[in-house]
């Protein structure tokens, strides 16, 4: 599976599309369902509880893509122009951490940062910047999340 | 602004700097539980479920989400702490966790801060897989309520 994107987008040295530099994706606004929830705590083995964990954000980020897909725009990887077969987790960051329930209403914003490559050149970065906030505006996360290709040699 | 309170001087027991927190073995890590992790996540990167495609990609076989580590790691800090509430959560993703592995996820209060009625625990966090591999180099806050009530 590699996401959509043209080959001329794509960085002369690497696979991410480095030209999305900077964009801000049009917000997405989805409801918690504690359904949910109650899933992604009971595959970590977590007690029944209401609240969603820490990294439950990873699901409503996969959500909002979901709403960008059915609307027939590209998800944030495919902005990217990732490729899966390469793909790993650098580093995730999630701060400001809210309580968020079943039922809450949010609205997710999202900006592509910057792109970059190790010194050895044998690894490419995307980073993307999400945040979280309710209808009247009040921040629930802010979540940093930076993407690699493990680029073939 | 608040400020950490060096080891020597906080009255907080039963917590001090440097405390290990109770570790979370978890595993061995199976297909099912990707599969599980990847329909709750909505994480469907083929890598972790579809062991032709990881082999297409240079890899011998599926290996873990790193995002299911940093949920355990969550768990393991929650455990600890059931009354308090983590509040940031990061990691650096150092290696990748393999089919069959057993996950020790592990932490140390790095800094107490009082914070009105409660008190902020600054921790390090960690994951890692035999042979003391880490899998996972973090950090994490969590707010507990006063008194404390450990685990």
């Amino acid at each position: 599976m590699t996401a959509r994107i043209s080959a001329q987008h794509r960085h002369p040295k690497g696979l991410f599309n480095h030209a999305a530099a900077g964009q801000h994706l049009p917000p997405v606004a989805l409801t918690i369902d504690q359904r949910a929830i109650r899933d992604f705590r009971a595959v970590l083995g977590l007690d029944d509880g209401e609240t969603a964990p820490p990294t439950f954000f990873t699901f409503l980020d996969a959500q909002a893509d979901l709403v960008r897909q059915q609307s027939g725009q590209p998800t944030i990887l495919e902005h990217i122009g990732c490729d899966y077969r390469y793909l790993l987790h650098g580093e995730e960051e999630y701060t400001g951490l809210s309580e968020m329930r079943g039922g809450d209403n949010i609205i997710v914003h999202s900006q592509i940062g910057e792109f970059y490559f190790s010194s050895n050149q044998q690894l490419e970065f995307a980073q993307i910047q999400h945040s979280a906030r309710s209808p009247a505006g009040q921040a629930l996360i802010q979540a940093r999340r930076l993407y690699i290709h493990r680029l073939p040699q | 602004m608040t400020q950490d309170i060096p080891a020597s001087q906080h009255q907080t027991a039963p917590l001090c700097v440097g405390d290990r927190l109770t570790p979370l073995i978890f595993g061995p890590i199976s297909r099912a539980f990707l599969a599980r992790y990847a329909a709750a996540s909505s994480d469907f990167n083929p890598i972790h479920i579809d062991s032709d495609y990881a082999k297409a990609g240079g890899h011998r076989d599926i290996f873990a989400h790193g995002m299911a580590s940093l949920g355990l790691l969550s768990r393991m800090i929650l455990q600890n702490f059931p009354d308090g509430r983590v509040t940031s959560l990061s990691g650096r993703f150092t290696a990748i966790t393999k089919v069959g592995a057993i996950i020790t996820l592990s932490g140390t209060i790095r800094a107490i801060v009082p914070r009105d009625q409660h008190l902020l625990v600054r921790l390090d966090i960690q994951s890692s897989v035999p042979k003391h591999q880490v899998t996972i180099i973090g950090q994490a806050e969590i707010l507990l309520p006063l008194p404390i009530r450990s685990a």
